[in-house]
Protein backbone atom coordinates (compact mmCIF):
# COMPACT_ATOMS: atom_id res chain seq x y z
CA UNK A 1 0.00 0.00 0.00
CA UNK A 2 1.06 3.82 -0.76
CA UNK A 3 1.95 5.35 2.17
CA UNK A 4 1.30 9.10 1.80
CA UNK A 5 0.79 11.78 4.50
CA UNK A 6 -2.98 11.83 4.63
CA UNK A 7 -2.59 8.12 5.78
CA UNK A 8 0.20 8.32 7.63
CA UNK A 9 -1.48 11.40 9.70
CA UNK A 10 -4.72 9.05 9.91
CA UNK A 11 -2.95 6.20 10.92
CA UNK A 12 -1.22 7.84 14.20
CA UNK A 13 -3.70 10.77 14.57
CA UNK A 14 -1.26 13.40 14.68
CA UNK A 15 -2.39 16.31 12.32
CA UNK A 16 -0.26 18.36 9.88
CA UNK A 17 -0.29 21.46 7.99
CA UNK A 18 -2.80 21.63 5.48
CA UNK A 19 -1.14 23.43 3.11
CA UNK A 20 1.88 20.02 2.80
CA UNK A 21 1.04 18.04 -0.80
CA UNK A 22 -0.95 15.09 1.06
CA UNK A 23 -1.71 12.93 -0.97
CA UNK A 24 1.76 11.87 -2.86
CA UNK A 25 3.75 8.98 -1.51
CA UNK A 26 6.09 9.82 0.52
CA UNK A 27 9.66 9.56 0.02
CA UNK A 28 11.50 6.94 1.42
CA UNK A 29 15.40 7.54 1.81
CA UNK A 30 18.12 5.14 2.34
CA UNK A 31 21.26 7.41 3.86
CA UNK A 32 21.01 10.62 5.64
CA UNK A 33 18.50 13.08 5.95
CA UNK A 34 17.20 16.09 8.17
CA UNK A 35 14.10 16.99 9.66
CA UNK A 36 14.08 21.13 10.85
CA UNK A 37 16.53 20.39 13.30
CA UNK A 38 16.66 16.46 14.04
CA UNK A 39 18.70 14.86 11.51
CA UNK A 40 18.60 11.03 10.80
CA UNK A 41 22.12 8.71 10.43
CA UNK A 42 22.90 5.01 9.52
CA UNK A 43 24.43 3.86 12.71
CA UNK A 44 27.17 3.38 10.38
CA UNK A 45 28.22 6.47 9.39
CA UNK A 46 28.94 7.66 12.73
CA UNK A 47 29.54 4.41 14.68
CA UNK A 48 33.16 5.56 15.98
CA UNK A 49 31.34 8.45 17.95
CA UNK A 50 27.89 6.79 18.58
CA UNK A 51 26.91 3.50 20.43
CA UNK A 52 24.00 2.07 22.70
CA UNK A 53 24.46 1.50 25.94
CA UNK A 54 24.94 -2.60 27.07
CA UNK A 55 22.92 -3.97 28.01
CA UNK A 56 20.29 -1.92 26.38
CA UNK A 57 16.79 -1.42 27.03
CA UNK A 58 14.60 -1.39 23.49
CA UNK A 59 10.88 -0.62 23.19
CA UNK A 60 8.78 -1.32 20.61
CA UNK A 61 7.71 1.57 18.17
CA UNK A 62 3.84 1.62 18.92
CA UNK A 63 1.18 2.12 15.96
CA UNK A 64 0.68 5.32 17.14
CA UNK A 65 4.60 6.24 17.03
CA UNK A 66 7.65 7.72 19.68
CA UNK A 67 7.42 11.21 20.35
CA UNK A 68 11.05 12.15 19.56
CA UNK A 69 10.98 15.64 20.35
CA UNK A 70 8.98 18.81 20.86
CA UNK A 71 9.59 21.97 19.77
CA UNK A 72 10.00 25.25 21.80
CA UNK A 73 7.42 26.29 24.00
CA UNK A 74 5.66 22.85 23.74
CA UNK A 75 5.30 23.23 19.80
CA UNK A 76 5.40 20.64 16.61
CA UNK A 77 6.43 17.06 17.41
CA UNK A 78 9.33 14.78 15.94
CA UNK A 79 7.42 12.14 15.67
CA UNK A 80 8.95 8.19 14.76
CA UNK A 81 6.46 6.02 12.90
CA UNK A 82 6.03 2.43 11.55
CA UNK A 83 4.03 -0.98 10.91
CA UNK A 84 3.92 -2.98 14.47
CA UNK A 85 6.62 -5.36 15.11
CA UNK A 86 8.74 -3.94 12.36
CA UNK A 87 10.40 -1.19 14.93
CA UNK A 88 12.30 -0.79 18.20
CA UNK A 89 13.75 2.28 19.56
CA UNK A 90 16.38 2.98 22.52
CA UNK A 91 17.29 5.96 24.12
CA UNK A 92 20.19 4.14 25.85
CA UNK A 93 22.77 5.78 23.76
CA UNK A 94 26.52 6.72 24.37
CA UNK A 95 27.23 9.91 21.73
CA UNK A 96 30.74 12.13 22.14
CA UNK A 97 28.99 14.98 20.95
CA UNK A 98 26.31 14.55 23.75
CA UNK A 99 23.71 15.22 20.24
CA UNK A 100 21.91 11.59 20.05
CA UNK A 101 18.28 11.15 21.59
CA UNK A 102 18.21 7.45 20.11
CA UNK A 103 18.73 4.71 18.15
CA UNK A 104 16.09 2.95 15.95
CA UNK A 105 16.66 -0.72 14.18
CA UNK A 106 13.89 -1.13 11.56
CA UNK A 107 13.19 -3.99 9.35
CA UNK A 108 10.80 -2.17 7.54
CA UNK A 109 10.35 1.54 6.42
CA UNK A 110 9.72 3.71 8.91
CA UNK A 111 9.07 7.29 9.39
CA UNK A 112 9.08 10.84 10.39
CA UNK A 113 6.26 12.77 11.03
CA UNK A 114 6.09 16.36 11.58
CA UNK A 115 3.76 19.23 10.90
CA UNK A 116 5.31 21.53 9.42
CA UNK A 117 7.99 19.56 7.45
CA UNK A 118 5.52 16.66 6.38
CA UNK A 119 6.79 12.61 6.44
CA UNK A 120 10.21 11.40 5.50
CA UNK A 121 10.70 7.47 5.13
CA UNK A 122 14.15 5.63 5.97
CA UNK A 123 15.13 2.01 4.49
CA UNK A 124 14.92 -0.88 6.81
CA UNK A 125 18.43 -0.48 8.81
CA UNK A 126 19.79 0.92 12.27
CA UNK A 127 19.95 4.56 12.34
CA UNK A 128 20.86 7.35 14.61
CA UNK A 129 18.75 10.42 15.39
CA UNK A 130 20.50 13.30 16.69
CA UNK A 131 19.56 17.15 17.69
CA UNK A 132 21.22 20.11 15.96
CA UNK A 133 23.16 22.43 17.72
CA UNK A 134 24.46 26.16 17.91
CA UNK A 135 27.31 28.21 19.37
CA UNK A 136 26.38 30.24 22.04
CA UNK A 137 28.62 32.52 23.93
CA UNK A 138 31.28 29.95 24.60
CA UNK A 139 28.82 26.74 24.82
CA UNK A 140 26.58 25.38 22.71
CA UNK A 141 22.71 25.28 23.14
CA UNK A 142 20.03 23.14 21.45
CA UNK A 143 18.19 24.21 18.76
CA UNK A 144 14.45 24.23 18.97
CA UNK A 145 12.33 25.07 16.00
CA UNK B 1 1.13 40.56 27.30
CA UNK B 2 0.01 43.54 28.92
CA UNK B 3 -2.84 43.53 32.29
CA UNK B 4 -4.80 46.63 32.86
CA UNK B 5 -2.70 47.66 36.08
CA UNK B 6 -0.16 48.49 33.04
CA UNK B 7 1.92 45.49 34.06
CA UNK B 8 3.96 44.13 31.13
CA UNK B 9 5.90 40.98 30.09
CA UNK B 10 7.25 40.41 26.52
CA UNK B 11 8.60 36.74 25.32
CA UNK B 12 9.77 35.42 22.26
CA UNK B 13 8.66 31.72 21.56
CA UNK B 14 8.74 31.18 25.81
CA UNK B 15 11.65 33.20 26.41
CA UNK B 16 11.55 36.33 28.66
CA UNK B 17 12.83 39.41 26.91
CA UNK B 18 12.90 43.55 27.45
CA UNK B 19 10.68 44.87 25.45
CA UNK B 20 13.24 46.53 22.92
CA UNK B 21 13.15 42.83 21.47
CA UNK B 22 9.38 42.74 20.55
CA UNK B 23 8.55 46.50 19.96
CA UNK B 24 12.03 47.88 18.10
CA UNK B 25 15.03 45.41 17.48
CA UNK B 26 17.37 46.87 15.52
CA UNK B 27 21.05 46.22 14.98
CA UNK B 28 22.36 48.44 16.99
CA UNK B 29 20.88 47.51 20.77
CA UNK B 30 21.52 44.00 19.28
CA UNK B 31 25.31 44.63 18.84
CA UNK B 32 25.22 46.51 22.57
CA UNK B 33 23.13 43.53 23.69
CA UNK B 34 25.61 41.40 26.51
CA UNK B 35 23.11 38.60 26.69
CA UNK B 36 23.39 36.05 24.05
CA UNK B 37 20.12 34.69 24.54
CA UNK B 38 18.16 38.17 24.42
CA UNK B 39 20.38 38.90 20.86
CA UNK B 40 19.43 36.30 19.49
CA UNK B 41 15.79 36.79 20.23
CA UNK B 42 16.19 40.45 18.71
CA UNK B 43 17.83 38.80 15.95
CA UNK B 44 14.87 35.95 14.94
CA UNK B 45 12.43 38.83 15.48
CA UNK B 46 13.95 40.59 12.94
CA UNK B 47 14.61 37.83 10.53
CA UNK B 48 17.84 36.64 10.00
CA UNK B 49 18.39 36.98 6.05
CA UNK B 50 17.16 41.04 7.02
CA UNK B 51 19.56 41.34 10.15
CA UNK B 52 22.86 39.84 7.72
CA UNK B 53 21.88 42.47 5.44
CA UNK B 54 21.03 45.11 7.78
CA UNK B 55 24.39 45.10 9.86
CA UNK B 56 26.35 44.21 6.63
CA UNK B 57 27.88 41.09 8.30
CA UNK B 58 31.00 39.71 5.30
CA UNK B 59 29.96 36.80 3.35
CA UNK B 60 32.76 34.38 3.87
CA UNK B 61 31.84 31.58 1.67
CA UNK B 62 28.61 29.51 0.10
CA UNK B 63 28.13 26.16 -0.71
CA UNK B 64 25.28 24.27 -2.52
CA UNK B 65 23.14 22.47 0.55
CA UNK B 66 23.12 18.52 0.02
CA UNK B 67 19.57 17.23 0.12
CA UNK B 68 18.14 20.58 0.08
CA UNK B 69 18.29 20.96 -4.53
CA UNK B 70 18.59 24.63 -4.99
CA UNK B 71 19.25 25.94 -1.80
CA UNK B 72 22.85 27.43 -0.46
CA UNK B 73 24.55 27.47 2.81
CA UNK B 74 25.82 30.69 3.44
CA UNK B 75 28.30 31.61 5.90
CA UNK B 76 28.67 35.12 7.37
CA UNK B 77 31.10 36.52 10.01
CA UNK B 78 29.12 37.64 12.66
CA UNK B 79 31.12 38.76 15.68
CA UNK B 80 34.57 37.60 17.58
CA UNK B 81 34.79 33.60 17.66
CA UNK B 82 31.46 33.68 16.25
CA UNK B 83 30.01 33.01 12.32
CA UNK B 84 26.41 32.02 11.45
CA UNK B 85 25.17 30.01 8.65
CA UNK B 86 22.06 31.20 6.65
CA UNK B 87 20.47 28.21 5.45
CA UNK B 88 16.98 27.23 3.84
CA UNK B 89 14.39 25.63 5.29
CA UNK B 90 13.52 22.44 3.68
CA UNK B 91 9.87 22.98 3.78
CA UNK B 92 7.49 25.41 2.52
CA UNK B 93 5.68 27.97 4.37
CA UNK B 94 2.07 28.07 3.83
CA UNK B 95 2.96 31.29 1.46
CA UNK B 96 5.03 28.66 -0.91
CA UNK B 97 7.83 30.32 -0.28
CA UNK B 98 11.25 28.74 1.82
CA UNK B 99 12.24 30.25 5.47
CA UNK B 100 16.01 31.05 5.66
CA UNK B 101 17.16 30.90 9.18
CA UNK B 102 20.45 31.53 10.70
CA UNK B 103 22.85 29.13 13.56
CA UNK B 104 25.43 30.62 14.64
CA UNK B 105 28.78 28.21 14.78
CA UNK B 106 32.29 28.73 16.42
CA UNK B 107 34.67 30.96 14.36
CA UNK B 108 37.13 28.52 13.74
CA UNK B 109 34.73 26.95 11.05
CA UNK B 110 35.06 29.07 7.49
CA UNK B 111 33.41 26.21 5.45
CA UNK B 112 29.61 26.17 4.66
CA UNK B 113 29.70 22.70 4.60
CA UNK B 114 31.96 21.86 7.50
CA UNK B 115 29.80 24.48 9.91
CA UNK B 116 26.20 22.96 8.43
CA UNK B 117 27.86 19.78 9.93
CA UNK B 118 29.36 21.21 13.31
CA UNK B 119 25.54 21.44 14.38
CA UNK B 120 24.90 18.41 14.05
CA UNK B 121 28.10 16.80 15.05
CA UNK B 122 28.89 15.46 11.64
CA UNK B 123 32.11 16.27 9.31
CA UNK B 124 31.95 18.32 6.35
CA UNK B 125 32.28 14.87 4.31
CA UNK B 126 29.14 13.11 6.54
CA UNK B 127 27.21 16.37 6.16
CA UNK B 128 27.59 16.09 2.27
CA UNK B 129 25.64 12.48 1.95
CA UNK B 130 22.82 13.92 3.31
CA UNK B 131 20.33 12.89 0.89
CA UNK B 132 17.08 14.68 1.85
CA UNK B 133 16.24 17.72 3.72
CA UNK B 134 12.35 18.74 4.70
Amino acid sequence: MTVTLASLSQRTGLAVLDHLEQSVSIPVVDGLQAQGDLIVIPLSVVASSVRPWIPTTWTDVPPEGVELLRGAAGGNPHTLVADPGTCRWTVDVMDSDRLAIGIFETSAVAYLLHPEHGATGCTPGTYVIRRQREHEGQRSRLVAD
Amino acid sequence: MRYADGWDVYAWHGTQVPSWVITGPDVHRIAQEANVEVRRCAIERIGWASYIEQAGLRLIAAAPDPGNPGSELRLYDMRKETKVLLAVNGSVERDGHRRRYGLTVPGFLNDPLDAAGWTYGLSAEQYSLLVRRT
